[in-house]
This record gives structure tokens, sequence and C-alpha cells, in this order.
């Protein structure tokens, strides 16, 4: 399998410290890997120094093949049609002095079908909710027709049956061939969905593997430090991962030791 | 009781300089002119030339506006007297705004400043204990008062004040009366081009002292219901069709074959007649309100109505030199401030003021 | 299908537009569905340059027919299709003077600078990423400016302020990459606002040169003379001014159409346009430097005409959307346009020539508040 991303210790830090250290990382093709953490730990900047937007400051990384990277969120300075935000995607592919052409506009309408949001074509991206733009930016990596796709919570602001359907076409793009990771805050989709998972324990320790193996209930509550507890429905193939806030809303009341 | 006299005589001397008379000004301020002025200090542009005349010299005149010492140095009242090349000239800023330690160090026992424009610029001076004669800028009229208060306010000089004053007006009644008796229709329509660079035209309108002078000769300015100095394009230039065109005297491309040879205005009656003069300049540029005014209307008389008789200019400004300046012209020095070689091509200009050799 | 989740989001400049056609209700929710009662809202943005060519000619053609001196419209008809039609001349030669020596040369001059103005502000809005971006902003105005009233204390007026807008307007720009560091490619977010802040400096610097020179300039022939200048106007257009100007307008129209699809695409950020596979770099110096060489050539041509730049390319948004495929040729129409009419109203609302300059900002200073509020309204989301 070609492997698209291969990092090794990689470690990054801003003014404050460092964000994350002694990472290793690998993404081949036809992989779907989900990247875990807390909020604050660094998944968005380790994102962006995979795709290469910043040079990390230790470690090795290699990378192969154009990278689409979907950012978290976006505030374009300039109105854009949901259409004209897809087509982004293709700017690789066009020439300096050249705009899209109608192949281009075809990719492009093509990806937003992928997605079920044809119907955002001709919406201005400003007037879109939350979960609307998610899509929209998700169907502009796709035009890009990249061999890598990384996702920055990609499932953020969309609802169930959404979420389902991204990771679904996440799934189905990894298994046609495309190395795909995201950031999540669900451990239920890593279970459901992704091939390995990359859990941010801390600055400068991680775990990767699959899932089943890595999101075990200490490592989960220690992560989020809150009561997760692992349970295994009555139909054998789902395996779940549940954060039991009423606990924490006790320990609160009452102080630890 | 002669003791008593004595003793006042003596404390009035010792006292030094008082007030001896509070004049007027153009601008109904009161200003109390000092016992003996020595020392004159002038914001006002033509007031130099001006004081000079009056004072039969510049030996008194100590502080002048930048623009009023490079008209000295250019223009004829350089060479008259030398010395006024070499008056002290930063009393003044743009838009005449005071330069109050200026004024101060060349000790004035006067200032002359313009009154019409706001005393923002007239303050400072008197802040600073000096009296300000201030003047008005309109109708030239306004410069025979202008002559009179320098009279005043240079000592000794009262008698020829009021005698320039007077002659001054006397010639304007004059030509004002000889312009009344013309009917309208024979009145030439006439434009003073303040700018003429690069087709960006700028006319005199009304209350400026040309716009007062082309009405005084008989003329009509047909750019009179634009205020003050106007920006104009060749279009309105060409659509008041004026039968002649006066040339400033600032600008240095500007004289008659200029217009000739722009394409643009050989639509202009003005340019097709060849009645297209630049002023002349002589103790003080002809174009704006000074002591030679009134030889300035007798030009622009002679060239709106070439049909009347009128004395011979020539004559008429080698007098007036004598009486303003001490100074005997030649005919080449006529030539010049007429700036004969410029106008010569222009309609009736040779013949109206070229020397005429009497065998 | 997506829930319709209440819009707080306020409205974006286009939305009110969208409202007219319908595609936002009344009670604010949006429509997921382009209006089907108005089938020209997808297709209004194509419609965009073809209605301002329309608009542009016949400003070009009023421009042609009126003016204090009085020309009968069949008359100038028939002056303008003389050389093509041999035709024995029923006007006097000031007619044909009129139309071809004043009219004509103005109306292109206006036309050309109008475009090119337009442009650059058009242009440099879509590099800061910034709706209030135009050429005054990067200093190149104030440089221009300087150079000129150079040209026009040590030289004199005609082509030396012409030269010396040029060589003034993009010593400028030169400057300003200077300051900013502009080998960099500005990574992250420290690029645009050092190159603002840049521009701010040189524009002071030429401001004060500015100041400076009038001071020492000769009042009576210099310092009218760069007044004059200096509040911009087309009264002296003829074929020279017309030489500067049309050339580096014309290339630098090329350039910014030509990086249409790109410069557009700056406006989601510079990182994510690098990602995108943008060459930002590349893009934004090619845009900086055309939007310079339009503004130092309009200077040079006209004087400082300013808030041209600002309003025309948010009008031409308001109406027609930002589409690049028609946003900057239809910017570049109606800035032609706008200057045409403009200037008409200079020339011949009254007597006096009205400075190009002081009209232009009469008109753009209440249009541009109209849209601060707009965009104050945005911002506030």
């Amino acid at each position: 399998m070609a492997e698209h991303i291969a990092a090794r210790g990689l470690g990054y830090r801003y003014r404050q410290g460092w964000v994350f250290r002694h990472l290793d990382f690998r993404l081949a093709a036809g992989e779907l890997i989900a990247i875990l953490g807390p909020n604050g730990c660094g998944k968005s900047t380790l994102l962006s120094v995979l795709s290469g937007s910043r040079p990390p400051i230790e470690g090795e990384l290699a990378r192969q093949g154009r990278i689409a990277l979907v950012p978290q969120s976006l505030a374009p300075a300039l109105p854009f049609t949901g259409l004209e935000m897809v087509l982004l995607g293709r700017a690789h592919a066009v020439s300096l002095f050249a705009a899209p052409g109608p192949a281009d506009y075809a990719i492009a309408h093509t990806a937003l079908a992928q997605l079920e949001a044809e119907h955002l074509a001709e919406r201005s991206f400003d007037v879109m909710s939350g979960g609307e733009r998610q899509l929209v930016l998700i169907a502009r990596a796709l035009a890009s027709e990249s061999p890598v796709l990384l996702l920055d919570e990609p499932t953020a602001a969309l609802d169930w049956h959404h979420q389902a359907h991204v990771l679904a076409l996440l799934r189905q793009l990894a298994d046609t061939g495309l190395a795909v990771a995201f950031t999540t805050h669900a451990p239920q989709h890593a279970l459901d969905f992704a091939d390995r998972v990359l859990l941010m324990a801390a600055p400068d320790r991680q775990e990767f593997g699959v899932p089943e193996a890595v999101l075990g209930e200490d490592a989960l509550s220690a992560l989020y430090r809150l009561p997760v507890k692992r349970l295994q429905l009555p139909d054998a193939s789902a395996s779940t991962a549940i954060p039991v806030f009423r606990d924490y809303l006790h320990r609160k009341a009452t102080p630890a030791p | 009781m002669r003791a008593l006299l004595c003793a006042s005589l003596l404390f009035c001397c010792a006292t030094g300089a008082q007030a001896a008379a509070t004049v007027t000004d153009q601008n109904g301020r009161m200003v109390k002119i000092p016992d003996r002025v020595e020392r004159v200090a002038t914001l006002v542009i033509p007031a130099a030339s001006m004081s000079i005349a009056v004072d039969h010299g510049p030996a008194r005149l100590v502080g002048i506006h930048p623009s009023a010492r490079q008209e000295i140095a250019d223009g004829f009242l350089g060479r008259i007297f030398p010395a006024a090349k070499r008056i002290r000239a930063d009393m003044a800023g743009e838009n005449f705004i005071p330069n109050v330690e200026a004024i101060l160090a060349t000790k004035p026992d006067l200032v002359i400043q313009w009154g019409d424009r706001g005393s923002a610029i007239v303050d400072p001076i008197a802040r600073v204990g000096l009296p300000v004669l201030t003047l008005r800028y309109g109708d030239t009229k306004l410069a025979a008062e202008w002559l009179q208060l320098l009279g005043t306010g240079f000592t000794g000089r009262d008698a020829r004040g009021k005698a320039l004053a007077d002659q001054f007006l006397r010639v304007h009644e004059e030509i004002a009366k000889a312009s009344a008796s013309i009917p309208a229709n024979r009145k030439p329509r006439v434009v003073y081009l303040h700018r003429t660079q690069g087709n960006a035209f700028q006319v005199a309108g009304y209350n400026t002292s040309m716009d007062s002078d082309i009405r005084l000769a008989g003329g009509v300015n047909v750019a009179g219901d634009l205020p003050g100095f106007s920006s104009v394009g060749v279009e309105q230039l060409l659509a008041w069709a004026p039968d002649v065109v006066l040339l400033n005297s600032f600008e240095k491309d500007a004289r008659p074959a200029a217009l000739f040879g722009n394409s643009l205005l050989a639509g202009l009656p003005a340019v097709k007649n060849k009645r297209v003069y630049v002023y002349p300049r002589g103790g003080f540029r002809w174009d704006p309100p000074s002591q030679e005014s009134p030889l300035a209307w007798r030009w622009l008389q002679a060239l709106f109505h070439p049909d009347m008789r009128v004395p011979p200019l020539r004559t008429e400004m080698i007098a007036t030199y004598l009486e303003l300046y001490g100074h005997e012209l030649t005919q080449s020095d006529l030539d010049a401030i007429l700036r004969m070689a410029d106008n010569a091509d222009s309609l009736h200009y040779r013949e109206k003021f070229a020397h005429k050799e009497v065998r | 299908m997506m829930p319709m989740q209440p819009v707080d989001r306020p409205h974006a400049v286009c939305a009110d537009l969208r409202v007219l056609c319908g595609n936002v209700h009344k009670n604010g929710e949006v429509a997921s569905q382009p209006n089907p009662e108005n089938p020209f809202e997808r297709q209004l943005g194509f419609i965009g340059p073809w209605l301002l060519a329309g608009a542009a000619l016949v400003a070009a053609l009023l421009s042609l027919a009126v003016g204090r001196y009085s020309v009968p419209v069949d008359t100038v008809a028939l002056i303008l299709l003389a050389p093509l039609i041999d035709l024995s001349p029923s006007w006097s030669e000031t007619e044909s003077q009129v139309v071809w020596a004043v009219r004509v040369p103005r109306t292109l001059l206006a036309a050309i600078v109008g475009a090119g103005l337009a442009l650059a502000g058009a242009a440099l809005q879509g590099v800061f990423r910034n709706p209030l971006a135009d050429p005054q902003i990067l200093g190149v105005s104030s440089g221009a400016a300087l150079g000129g009233v150079f040209g026009i204390l040590l030289v004199g007026t005609g082509w030396p302020s012409m030269v010396g807008a040029f060589a003034g307007g993009l010593a400028a720009l030169a400057a300003v990459f200077w300051l900013a560091g502009g080998n960099h490619s500005g990574v992250g977010k420290g690029g645009t606002v050092m190159l603002v802040l840049a521009g701010l400096v040189v524009g002071a610097v030429g401001a004060a040169g500015i100041a400076l020179a009038k001071y020492a300039a000769d009042p009576d022939n210099q310092l009218p003379a760069i007044v004059f200048w200096l509040l911009g106007s087309l009264a002296a257009a003829d074929a020279e001014r017309l030489w500067v100007a049309v050339p580096p307008i014309l290339l630098s129209a090329v350039l910014i159409i030509g990086l249409r699809f790109h410069l557009s695409a700056l406006a989601v950020g510079e990182e994510d346009a690098r990602r995108l596979g943008v060459p930002v770099r590349t893009v934004r110096l090619l845009t900086l430097g055309a939007a310079g060489l339009a503004t130092a050539a309009a200077v040079a041509a006209c004087g400082v005409v300013g808030w041209v730049g600002l309003v025309v390319p948010h009008l031409v948004r308001l109406a027609f959307g930002a589409d690049h495929r028609w946003f900057f040729i239809s910017t570049a129409l109606a800035g032609a346009a706008y200057l045409i009419l403009v200037d008409i109203v200079a020339r011949t609302a009254v007597a006096a020539e009205i400075p190009l300059g002081a009209l232009t900002a009469l008109l753009g200073a209440p249009i541009f508040a109209v849209l601060l509020r707009r965009l104050r309204g945005d911002a506030h989301g």
C-alpha cells in the first residue's frame, strides 16, 4: 500500500510550550484514521503540520501526493456561492491565467452530489449554517481529487444523520483507495468507521493502533477526564463508548480526596 | 511758567514716540500710527512697490512678502532701486500667514496686512504690540485708499499719499465716464486668463480686480458670473466666444503666440482677430491693483476701443514714472514694460503703443 | 434534507439582492432552492458585462453629445462619421474641434482611467481580503502624486508631471514591498497587515512630501499648477495623455482579468488558498504590480482621483455578484461608465470646471457610508 504520510518523532510548539512531541503517524492509501484528543491538544495543529502548512519543529515528515485539508471553519472575506467554494478545490489544476472549465464545474457538481448538498450550490456561503458549510468544504476537498484527505472535525456541527452520511462517505472513499484521516471528539466514530486511531493522550505521549485496542475504558477516561464506559451491545457488531456525565456531576459536588 | 513748559517739553521728548494719529484702515479698524515711522513691514504684495513709490524709495521698507521681492527682482523696480532687491522677504508664508518672529526681527514701526481674509492672520501681529494697517482686495479702486493709507503710514508722506490717491481717482473717473458713453453692444466681450497651462484655464470672475478693470475700461467680462478665479474648460471658453483675451503676466509661457498656435482655440473670435494681449509688467505687474493701475486702465481702454481717441500711453508712462519713482524711462524701457515683442502681432498693438519716431 | 435552521447570521451584501430575487423570504428564512419564480436570479451575473458594456457605450455617446459649447446631436453624429463616410462638412471647424479634440480624448481618458482605478480597487480588495481596500491604501496614489509634484517643481507641467507620477507610483509600490518584507510571501496573518501598515507609512511620507513641495513652490507658476493637478481633472485630456494612460492600464487589466480565478480564491485566506494550490505569492505580486501600475498611470494622466476603486467594485458586487467569471470585466466596464458620467457633470453642470477628485469624493463617500453600514452588520455576526 502506498504510504502517503509518514511522520516520526514529530513535534510542534508555540511560545507557550510544546503542543505535541515524539509523535509517530502513518497514513497509507485505503486507510481511514481517526484522531482523538481533548480540546486544545493540538489536533488542528497536527493536521496543519501533516498537510505541510507548517514545518515541524522536531522530527521527520515524509509526504507523497497532494493533500486536501478540510478546515474546521472558514470565514471568507468576500461572498462565495456554495458552488464557487467547491470550485476552489480545482485551483491546483487551473493554470495561473485561466479559469475553471466545464469539466471542473462537472467535478464540482459531482462532489456536491456525493454529499447530498446539491441544493447548496447557488446559496451564499456566508448565510449557510455551520453544518451546511462543512458539507460544502468537504465537497471542496473531494473536488480537488486529491489522494489524501485530512479533515478537521468534519462532523462537529452535523446532526446524527449527516454525521453518519459523511463518515460513511469517508469510509467509502478510503475503500476506493484514498488515504483519509479526520479528527473527532467522538470515540464512537473511531470504533464504527476507522481502521486506526491516534489518541493524543498527553503532549508527549500518543497511542496509535486499532480502535478496539486503543480506546479502552481507562484510556478514554483518562483522556477526557470523565468516566467513560465501554459497552458491548446485545447485537454483537456494535461496540460503544459512553460518557457518564452524571458521574462527573457527582464528582464535582463532592470533591475528590 | 517757562520752566513748566520746558519741563513738559523735555518730558514729551524723553518719553519718545507717542501715537500721533489714529486712522481708520480699510477694514474699519482704528490704528494708532506712531509719531515717527521709519521702518515699515508689509505682508501685502502690491504694498511693497507701492511703498517705494509713496516713500520715494525703499529706504524705510524693511520687510516684504517673498513674492514681492521676486517681483522686484525680476521686474523693473529692481533696476531703478537695486537696494530693494535686498529687503528681507520672509514676512509671510502661504496664504499670508505672518511669520511673527521675522516681522519682529525687522523692528518695524508699522505693519501692513490684508484685513479681509480673517483675523487669524492679523491678530498674531497685533498681539506683539505692533500697529497693523489692514487693506482690502477687490475692485482696483480700493488701491486709491492704499496710496492714501500708506501716505499716512510713512512719516511725512501724508500729502504725497493723498496726491497720488487723488490722481488715481481722477483717472478712474475719467475712464469711467468715457466707458459710460459707450453703448452696450459696442463693448467688447473680454476674458482674463489667470492660468493657461495645459489647456486647464482659469478665468477671473466677479470680486476680482481684473473684473473691475475690464468693466471700468468699457468691456464685458464674459466670466463675470463665476466667483473669483475659477477653472473652466476649453468648451466653455469657446462657448463664451470672447472678442478680447487678456493673458496674465505671471506665467512665463503665457503669451499671445501660444494661443494663436493652439488649434483648440482657433475658433475664438479673439484668436481669429488676433486680439490677444499679455499684460505689461512695469514697477509692478499691471494685472493686479497697484500704483500703476491708471496706466493699466489706459492700456485696456486703448485696446478695447481702438476708435476712441486717447492720450498716447507712452507719454503717460514717462510722466507717471517720473512722478512715482523719479525715473526717466527710455524708449527701450517702454518697449520692455509694454512687452512689445510678445504683443507685436496682436491687433492694433504696434499702432497704439509702438514708439513713433518724430521727425 | 437539511432541517431549516434559523439564520441568525446577518445577511451578506449580496443577500439584499437575494431578497429582491425571492431567495430569502421576508420572514428571514433562507430558501433552499433558488426561487423558481425568478429565473433571472441565477443568470444575473452573466448579464453583468453586457449590461455594463451597454451602459458604458451610452455614457460615452452622451459624453460626446453634451458640453458647454453646444453642438446639435445630429451634427455630432455626422462629425463622428465623417472619417468613414465622405461628407461635405455642414458643420464649423470649431464644432469638429470640440468633438474630436476635446470630447473624444476626454471621454476615452475618463473611460480608461475609470476602468483602471475600478480594477485596481477590485484587485486590491481581493489581495488584502478586505472590502475597504483601494489604491490609496497602498500609498501608491500618494507616491504617484508626490512624483508628479516633483515633476512640476523641477521641470514643469505636462509630461514631467506624468513621468514623475509614474516613477513615484512605482517607487511607492517598491517601498511598500521593501517595508513589508515583500520577498517573503507573508506567511500567516502577518503578511496583509504588514502591507497595509507599509502602505500607511508610504502614504504619509507622500503627503508630507507634497506639503513641503507646496511650500517650496513658486507661488505664481508652480503652486497653482500643483494644487490644480492634485485636485484631479480631465480638462487637459489629449492624445499625449492617452498614450500615457492606455498601455499601462490595458496591461494591468489583462493581468487582473487573467488572474480572476486565483485572485478571487485568495478571499478564503492565505493558508487555505495555498493548500488549495493557489500560487499565493505569485498572484499577490502580479496583482499588486498591476494595481500599482494602473494607479500610477491614472494619476499620471489626470491627477489624484479617489473613491472610484473603493465604490465601483462594491456596487458591481451588489448588483451582479462576485462570480469570478464576470466580476472583474464588469468592474472595469462599470468603472469606465462611472467616470465618464461623473466627468460629464464635472464639465457641464456649471460654467466652471468642478474638480473631478472632489466630485468622486462627493459621490463616493455617501455611497460608501451606506455600504459600510451593511458591512458592519456582517462583521457583528
